[in-house]
């Protein structure tokens, strides 16, 4: 069998692996809620109402998207490269904020400049909060799991203290800062959805990561620290260099998805506005993190399932939490099955050793 | 005096969640795997509790039902890390997302809340009084009168240390950790030893979440927990899995946990005390991570 076609074989297969894993989680979702009394045509039309029912739906989902596949972006890259980052939401909190602030106070400027502005520096934001915990980590050792979580709390506080006071809209109830001028508002795509400018943005980006992984050295050290850091510093990565970069793009592509729902959706900070979506890609980068492709793939997955469960809450009463359970189904299922697969594969290998030697 | 007394004893009372777990995941670690899922049992367990102890009227079965929760995750989480040999981090992150999940759906769709559930037919951990403390109004003031898991997980720090150091069980542990080949060698099975210790740091993880619910605030919030699993696998990673060291800094957290709560808000904005565990916690394992580098650091 020639390399190539053992390659391609071994992406059909993970493609295989990963739609039955994915489809048998979505039948468990089924299962699970037929038995808690939802009969599976209720759930179904209420997930179509809330997904595919109309473009407004659609436009909604694909807004989600947009944000999925950013964070899930933030976390896979480091993850790559061998380094955890579970702050996705700390930094994008930082970066919605930042870029909420650079939206309002700045004027006077043309439209694609300011928006311009606004995300750069939304993006740095989340680049510097991303890149304490990973300073943390390459200088002093100290574990990132423990330390990106941590930010994401001392992320929503800080910036709960800024909405709350220096910055709070005058006359506000809520804890949020002033809308942002006109100038910074990327423009809606679909009448009253979610969905605007920023998907260019995230496209852009999306893009951008797939060249890095594909074409430049970086893409091909961050592969070989994440396997095997002692090859990786013998082959002479630097190592150190690279982590940190690593970690700031997750950062700053958090802080893209913060500031394309401030400059898009929300045209102003409120508090807690992200919803804890940075776990969704965690996880996403728990099982596709090698493949920027795959990654778009499960984030659609991902953004239907999310957006589906608004159905369900509008409809049956459920918690949209419901999407967080079949997320996590998701990645086990696909662990396990990445875990067999890999058992019988390498059963298969000896078979065959025992074979030639014999 | 009255101020710091009562500051002492919420600090005391805050200690007791961070303690039960770290020592719980201490376990695990000595045996050669940290724990991640803290957060997610005791989630769960914090959940299954309050609602065995309303739904019986029994605090005794809400700890038992907060325990049985707890292991129940542990036992996935056992199998997936040692059956399927998949990442423990991988793994631990995920269950904790998935017990999030399943939290919010529970109280949503049989209770019908959005984030507390709080119900009056709950019956509370019951507080203990030593009488040989009674005498002295100093030492009844600050160590009487606590929720019963709060003397019992002070207790299981002395437990802890003789298993870990005086039995078998403690020896094999640690074996498993530091030479699980020789462990192999000698007959035993390391996956036996870490099952035992999944199982322990579980129980204690239930422990702790049922503390937090029918123990120190007597509801369930679905930000109980809120980032506490992972300031105990921080705790256990800067002592190395040492029980006298996780008391130590089990205690400086709860200190820091009781004076973020009372920092009077005239003086400063509400959110800068809140931000002082977090921010202890990330101190802490920054500095002691290069004591103890192979312990803190994720290069194990």
């Amino acid at each position: 069998m020639s390399a190539s076609s053992r390659i391609r074989r071994g992406a059909l297969r993970q493609a295989l692996s990963f739609a039955s894993a994915i489809g048998l989680a979505l039948v468990m979702g089924l299962v699970m809620l037929a038995l808690d009394g939802f009969a599976p045509g209720d759930v179904a039309s209420s997930v179509f109402s809330s997904t595919f029912a109309s473009d407004f739906r659609f436009a909604n989902m694909v807004s989600r998207l947009v944000v999925i596949v950013l964070v899930a972006l933030a976390a896979a890259v480091p993850f790559k490269a061998g380094i955890w980052n579970i702050g996705g939401d700390g930094q994008m909190t930082v970066g919605g904020f930042v870029a909420a602030v650079v939206g309002f106070y700045v004027t006077g400027l043309p439209p694609v400049v300011h928006i311009g502005l606004a995300v750069a520096a939304g993006m740095v934001g989340g680049a510097l909060w991303a890149s304490i915990p990973a300073f943390l980590r390459l200088k002093y050792k100290a574990n990132e799991i423990v330390t990106t979580i941590m930010m994401n709390y001392l992320a929503t506080l800080l910036v709960g203290y800024l909405v709350n006071y220096p910055f709070r809209a005058p006359g506000s109830a809520n804890a949020e800062t002033s809308l942002i001028q006109g100038t910074a508002v990327l423009t809606r795509l679909v009448t009253l959805s979610n969905l605007s400018a920023g998907i260019y943005l995230a496209l852009a980006a999306f893009l951008a990561i797939c060249v890095v992984d594909w074409m430049t050295s970086w893409g091909y050290e961050w592969k070989v620290l994440g396997a095997n850091d002692e090859f990786a510093r013998y082959g002479g990565v630097r190592e150190t260099k690279m982590r940190f970069l690593a970690m700031a793009i997750g950062g700053g592509l958090a802080g893209l998805a913060g500031s394309i729902q401030v400059l898009g959706m929300y045209y102003k900070y409120t508090l807690g506005m992200g919803g804890g979506v940075g776990f969704t890609g965690v996880l996403i980068a728990l099982i596709a993190s090698n493949s920027p492709i795959v990654i778009l793939i499960v984030s659609m997955i991902f953004a239907f399932l999310v957006s589906g469960t608004v159905g369900l809450e509008a409809r049956l009463g459920l918690a949209t939490e419901f999407s967080s359970i079949l997320q996590s189904v998701i990645i086990l299922v696909v662990i396990t099955r990445s875990r067999l697969w890999g058992a019988i594969s390498a059963l298969r290998k000896n078979g065959n050793r025992y074979g030639q030697s014999g | 005096m009255d101020n710091l007394v009562e500051l002492l004893r919420a600090a005391i009372r805050l200690t007791t969640p961070l303690l039960l777990a770290a020592l719980g995941g201490a376990f695990m670690q000595v045996s050669g795997v940290p724990n991640v899922g803290m957060e997610g049992m005791m989630l769960i367990a914090s959940l299954a509790g309050y609602i065995a102890s309303f739904a019986t009227g029994s605090w005794v079965a809400g700890l038992v039902f907060g325990v049985l929760a707890a292991v129940g995750v542990g036992l996935v989480y056992a199998f997936f890390s040692l059956r399927l040999k998949a990442d423990v981090f991988a793994i631990g992150i995920t269950l904790n997302i998935l017990m999030g999940g399943i939290a919010a759906y529970v109280i949503r769709r049989y209770y019908n809340q959005l984030s507390v559930l709080r119900s009056p037919d709950a019956l509370l951990l019951p507080d203990l009084s030593f009488r040989f403390l009674e005498t002295n109004p100093t030492l009844n003031s600050l160590l009487n009168g606590y929720s019963i898991l709060v003397p019992i997980s002070f207790l299981l720090v002395a437990v802890t240390y003789v298993v870990f150091y005086k039995t078998p069980l403690g020896f094999w542990l640690r074996a498993a950790g530091s030479n699980p080949l020789a462990v192999s060698a000698a007959g035993k099975s390391v996956n036996g030893i870490r099952l035992a210790a999944f199982v322990i740091s579980a129980a204690f993880s239930g422990m702790a979440g049922v503390h937090l619910s029918l123990g120190y605030l007597g509801m369930f919030a679905l930000s109980l927990v809120s980032g506490r699993g992972y300031v105990a696998l921080a705790i256990v990673l800067f002592g190395g899995g040492n029980p006298i060291t996780v008391l130590i800094s089990s205690f400086i957290f709860g200190v820091a946990d009781a004076a973020s709560l009372r920092i009077p808000t005239e003086l400063i904005a509400p959110q800068f005390p809140l931000m002082l565990p977090y921010i202890i916690t990330i101190l802490a394992i920054t500095v002691m991570s290069r004591f103890a580098r192979s312990f803190v650091s994720s290069e194990q």
